[in-house]
């Protein structure tokens, strides 16, 4: 597991009570019962963390954990 | 070198009457549990129908006097007044000259301004430049809203967040150096963001009466409106930018700052920020449980609160943060006075 795939995972399981194994199957934000006003939280957090910019609509309750990974990575932010 | 402006005293005031969000639960599709985790709201205050914006506001103005009066012991006064204000009396004239009279203050200039859930910071900025500039020497800042007069009664997010209030500082002339004087302030604003919290219809725009009136205004448009995601992460990256333009030019790290006095508009905006910042949130005051957000209001209510609860002494360093309609926002530092609650019967 990647170390942004570690952190997204640690933020939602500890702040947002979503249960890792539902991570690990791959449903999107949407069906891991994140609503958009999580979405807005979870855009800041990540772009804090991560040093990475987000638009506003870059990261949806529509995307997968997995795809999120992939945007960050995709802005050079591999590696924290 | 310029005078500085310095806290002198502050006060509040609600209005008695208390709206659970049990109560909203009863008529509108909502639930204590929904409101309380996606806001840190339990109750707001709202003001009964024949109370108005400047009778909260005289309130506070009167109580900032008494805190001023008990903390310095002798009697104060103002030679003016100004009042952040979204929601006057009337459309015109401007509230603050009322409210001046109703202190019996005089003939003190008096006057209004509209900077929304930003309106203390900026009603701040125009009493330092007064008192800066040798025009005043006591400036009564008051900042009150009703803003349960422009929500939709069906709206159930804006009924949620929203409560009335005012709160009052008064600042007079002083040195820099001294505690209590105002430090630093840093404001902006975006007006391309205008309609991320906006009442549409009523204004010279969209008037609903005269020549140009708009005859198929929709209900919707002629209540207050929030567009909550956007304005939530608008609010963050604001406040967190404008404190930390704040704190270099003050010369504030993060851990030097003991209390954050944010805009009460949303517990989790409020944390937002504190992560943004590096700040641990035992760090931030909140009173929203209690008040809601109560626009401009929400900074002195705020204060006054924690000044009421002993959370703040003489000596720390307090920040203050807010962002509103406009879009508008900013951020000031100063050293905490050690002020005198207001007494109870004042």
């Amino acid at each position: 597991m990647s170390k942004i795939t570690e952190d997204l995972t640690a933020i939602l399981t500890s702040r947002y009570g979503v249960p890792a194994a539902r991570i690990e199957t791959g449903g999107t934000l949407n069906e891991l019962g994140i609503d958009s006003l999580v979405t807005v939280e979870l855009t800041l957090t990540l772009q804090k963390a991560l040093g990475v910019p987000l638009a506003p609509d870059e990261i949806t309750s529509a995307h997968t954990v997995a795809e999120i990974v992939e945007l960050i990575e995709s802005k050079g932010a591999a590696v924290k | 070198m310029t005078r500085a402006a310095v806290l002198a005293g502050v006060g509040a005031a609600l209005p008695p009457r208390v709206v659970t969000n049990d109560e909203l639960a009863q008529r509108l599709d909502t639930s204590d549990e929904w409101i309380r985790t996606r806001t840190g709201i339990r109750q707001r205050h709202v003001v009964d129908p024949g109370t108005a914006t400047g009778d909260l506001a005289e309130r506070a103005g009167r109580r900032a006097l008494a805190s001023a009066a008990a903390t310095s012991g002798r009697p104060a006064g103002a030679d003016l007044l100004i009042l952040a204000t979204t929601t006057p009396d009337r459309p015109c004239p401007a509230t603050a000259p009322d409210v001046a009279a109703r202190l019996g203050l005089g003939g003190i200039p008096a006057y209004d301004v509209n900077a929304v859930c930003s309106g203390f910071l900026y009603a701040l900025a125009a009493a330092q430049g007064h008192i800066a500039a040798g025009l005043a020497e006591h400036v009564l800042v008051v900042a009150a809203d009703t803003f349960s007069t422009l929500l939709d009664p069906r709206d159930r997010t804006t009924l949620a967040v929203f409560g009335d209030g005012a709160g009052a500082v008064l600042l007079r002339a002083g040195e820099h150096g001294e505690p209590g004087a105002l430090l630093d302030l840093s404001l902006g604003s975006d007006g391309t963001r205008a309609d991320l919290i906006t009442v549409r219809a009523g204004g010279s725009a969209r008037p609903l009466r005269g020549p140009g009136a708009d005859a198929d205004v929709a209900d919707g448009d002629r209540y207050f409106s929030m567009i909550g995601g956007e304005t939530f992460r608008e609010a963050v990256l604001k406040m967190t930018e404008s404190s930390r333009e704040v704190l270099g030019r003050v010369g504030w790290d993060v851990e030097d700052v003991d209390a954050v006095v944010g805009h009460q508009a949303n517990l989790r905006i409020l944390h937002a920020v504190a992560e943004q910042l590096d700040l641990p949130t035992e760090r931030l005051v909140a009173n929203i449980d209690r008040v809601g957000n109560t626009a401009a209001a929400s900074i002195p209510l705020a204060l006054a609160d924690a000044v009421d609860a002993g959370r703040l002494t003489k000596g720390d360093h307090v920040l203050v943060t807010a962002y509103g309609g406009g879009a508008t926002w900013g951020a000031g530092a100063f050293e905490w006075p050690g002020l005198a609650p207001a007494p109870a019967d004042s």
